[in-house]
């Protein structure tokens, strides 16, 4: 049986070789760790090289010392002793603590009290074993804050992030994502699902992945994504793959951004550009054509009045009468053309809502056939605005007429609202700034025909009519646009087959 | 024997003024614009000046100051192609500058007539 070289403790045993000793002393004093042997009174009777220069002063300062004098009787209480009791009872014990170096301050370190049995076999020494691992430790935290700042950054940033793997399967999801796609917050709801269920036709995550094997990361710009309900949201959707150490594709990160509001705003805007365009355009020719009217209507007075005293007067001046009709009727156009571009006369007062509402639906009153119910709660309202009374009177005419148009066949209601709204509001529901702090809404809705999508996105345009030929100029709506308009307030409409139409207008208060 | 003058930019339109007014025994004069219609105006033999608002060169409001100042007494007539007629509006301003009569086209060249008739005997 091999006799165990018990070194340390016999400094001058004789038959053991001195060069040996003086080889594992320069071992342990040439180690990273800081060692040190430790008796059962808790006593440092050796310590190595590497101990003392922690420490900044030579071995003597320790050997003799008890744990608790090295490093303080609270850290000898309540970390060191339970460690190394566990130890002398036989135990191999490692821990992380974080100790008072006086040079250094307070620092963290591993230790390993590994148990020393004498020749006897009782554990009479324990071997301590101390690492610093300050910088590891620093290092590691750092780490875990940035991994909680990307957390925090990944959950409440109002864009949604998806991680999958290389076959397309989700493996991470944010809550923006779940939300946007309809799940309620849990992840587990579209774990593992191909990122593909949620694109419609044309897109795929096979495709995208061949382009970010190329680029790395991309901008693959609009998508239409299908939520939960499998309605289609569009969406701005950028990838970015990640590869692992050998450069093979490993996860591809998405980001999912809803454009709904932007393309909702973004219509509207082209929208009214187009109107203003042809509103420029009608402007211009509407002036020049009334001069033109304007002569042929002096002339076809002067025929009229040449003509009287001739003897085929009578069919004569049924011919002029014909061309003075075809007059009057240019003259209306031109005039709502005008109204349209916004070039006609204004005469502007302080005119209240409620009453020229109720006036127009009591001017219609007779025509409204009786399977449509009337609901209205303008008598609560006094809002008042600054505007033409002929203008707003025309601007409900036109509306109410459409409604009950709409209606003719089937009968239905028509409500009829007035309340006044703040600017918040308005920002809130179309998505931009309004100049005015007040704005009176009038909404007129009804459970007629409705319109299709392409009827809607262009039913203020002149001339636009969805009836049929000579049933209608097409006009109207236009006219009520640009009067609308010209008050500096809103009108938008929601519209489909199944339910009928509501008609929104947002008029400044008048102050 | 009244005179008028006519302001207007529109060659055809102001052909018909010129035609309807002869026809009734008024002595007219013409003018393409504001500007033209200062330099040619004869206060001595012009009662009545029918012009028109909006015109390039001066426009039409200048006009009607400016005429007043050179024969006080002269009645103005202005004519817009601008739609509506009332008050806060183009014609309405016009009259506040001292039109004294406003008609938008296209208007009845009877009812013109007889403005100017009426005007004319006022002087």
């Amino acid at each position: 049986m091999k006799k165990k070289v018990d070194i340390f403790h016999n400094k001058d045993r004789h038959g053991y070789n001195e060069d040996v000793k003086v080889f594992y002393d320069q071992i342990i004093d040439s180690s990273r760790s800081m060692i040190s042997i430790i008796n059962k009174d808790y006593i440092y009777e050796r310590v190595n090289q590497t101990f003392c220069n922690a420490h900044k002063v030579s071995s003597d300062a320790f050997v003799g010392k008890s744990l608790g004098e090295v490093w303080g009787d609270n850290i000898f209480k309540n970390v060191i002793k339970k460690n190394i009791d566990l130890c002398f009872r036989g135990n191999t014990v490692r821990y992380e603590a974080e100790f008072e170096i006086s040079p250094h301050g307070k620092r963290y370190f591993d230790v390993i009290f590994r148990p020393l049995p004498s020749e006897s076999g009782k554990i009479t020494h324990v071997l301590a074993e101390t690492f610093d691992i300050n910088d590891l430790k620093l290092s590691e935290q750092k780490a875990i804050q940035k991994e909680n700042e990307y957390r925090n950054l990944e959950t409440n940033l109002p864009i949604g992030f998806i991680r999958c793997d290389i076959k397309g399967n989700i493996i991470n999801a944010n809550r923006t994502f779940l939300q946007l796609m309809g799940y309620s917050e849990e992840e587990s709801a579209v774990m593992n699902t191909s990122i593909n269920v949620f694109y419609t036709s044309g897109t795929t995550f096979e495709y995208q992945l061949k382009n970010l094997r190329e680029t790395g990361a991309e901008n693959f710009g609009k998508i239409y994504m299908k939520n939960s309900a499998g309605i289609e949201i569009p969406c701005r959707v950028g990838g970015f793959l990640h590869t692992d150490f050998s450069g093979d594709p490993y996860f591809v990160d998405f980001s999912v951004e809803d454009l709904s509001k932007e393309l909702l705003l973004e219509n509207r805007l082209k929208q009214a550009h187009s109107l203003e365009t042809i509103g420029v355009l009608a402007g211009g020719i509407a002036h020049d054509f009334n001069n033109i009217l304007a002569t042929i209507s002096g002339y076809i007075e002067m025929i009229s009045e040449d003509i009287q005293n001739c003897p085929d007067s009578n069919s004569i001046s049924d011919k002029t009468s014909g061309i003075r009709k075809a007059i009057d009727r240019a003259r209306s156009i031109i005039d709502q053309m005008l109204t349209f571009s916004r070039h006609s006369d204004q005469e502007k007062i302080h005119v209240s809502v409620a009453e020229t509402l109720n006036d127009t639906i009591n001017f219609i009153g007779s025509s409204i056939p009786a399977n449509i119910n009337i609901r209205s709660n303008t008598n609560v309202s006094d809002a008042m605005v600054f505007a033409d009374p002929t203008q707003l009177f025309r601007v409900f005419l036109n509306l109410l007429t459409n409604a009950v148009e709409a209606m003719k066949e089937k009968g239905g209601i028509l409500s009829v609202s007035i309340s006044v709204v703040d600017r918040e509001f308005l920002k809130k529901k179309l998505y931009k700034e309004f100049a005015a702090d007040e704005y009176v809404e009038i909404v007129i809705k009804d459970t007629g025909i409705g319109m299709d999508p392409v009827v809607v996105k262009r039913i203020f345009e002149p001339f636009f009519t969805s009836k049929d030929a000579g049933k209608g100029t097409g006009l109207g709506l236009s006219v009520v646009y640009g009067i609308v308009t010209e008050l500096e307030g809103e009108i938008f409409v929601e519209s489909n087959k199944k339910s009928g139409s509501e008609f929104y207008l947002y008029i400044p208060v008048a102050k | 024997m009244n005179g008028v003058l006519i302001v207007e930019d529109d060659n055809e339109l102001r052909e018909m003024l010129k035609t309807a007014l002869l026809r009734r025994k008024f002595s007219v004069f013409e003018a393409i614009n504001g500007r033209d219609a200062i330099i040619h105006f004869k206060p001595s033999v012009t009662d009545v000046v029918i012009t028109d608002i909006i015109m390039p060169e001066e426009d039409g409001l200048k006009v009607i100051l400016e005429l007043k100042e050179l024969k006080p007494s002269v009645k103005v007539i202005a004519i817009s192609g601008g739609g509506k007629v009332g008050p806060g509006s183009y014609l309405n301003l016009a009259k506040a500058l001292g039109a004294d009569a406003i008609f938008s086209k296209p208007f009845s060249i009877n009812e013109l007539i007889q403005k100017i008739e009426d005007l004319s005997s006022d002087i």
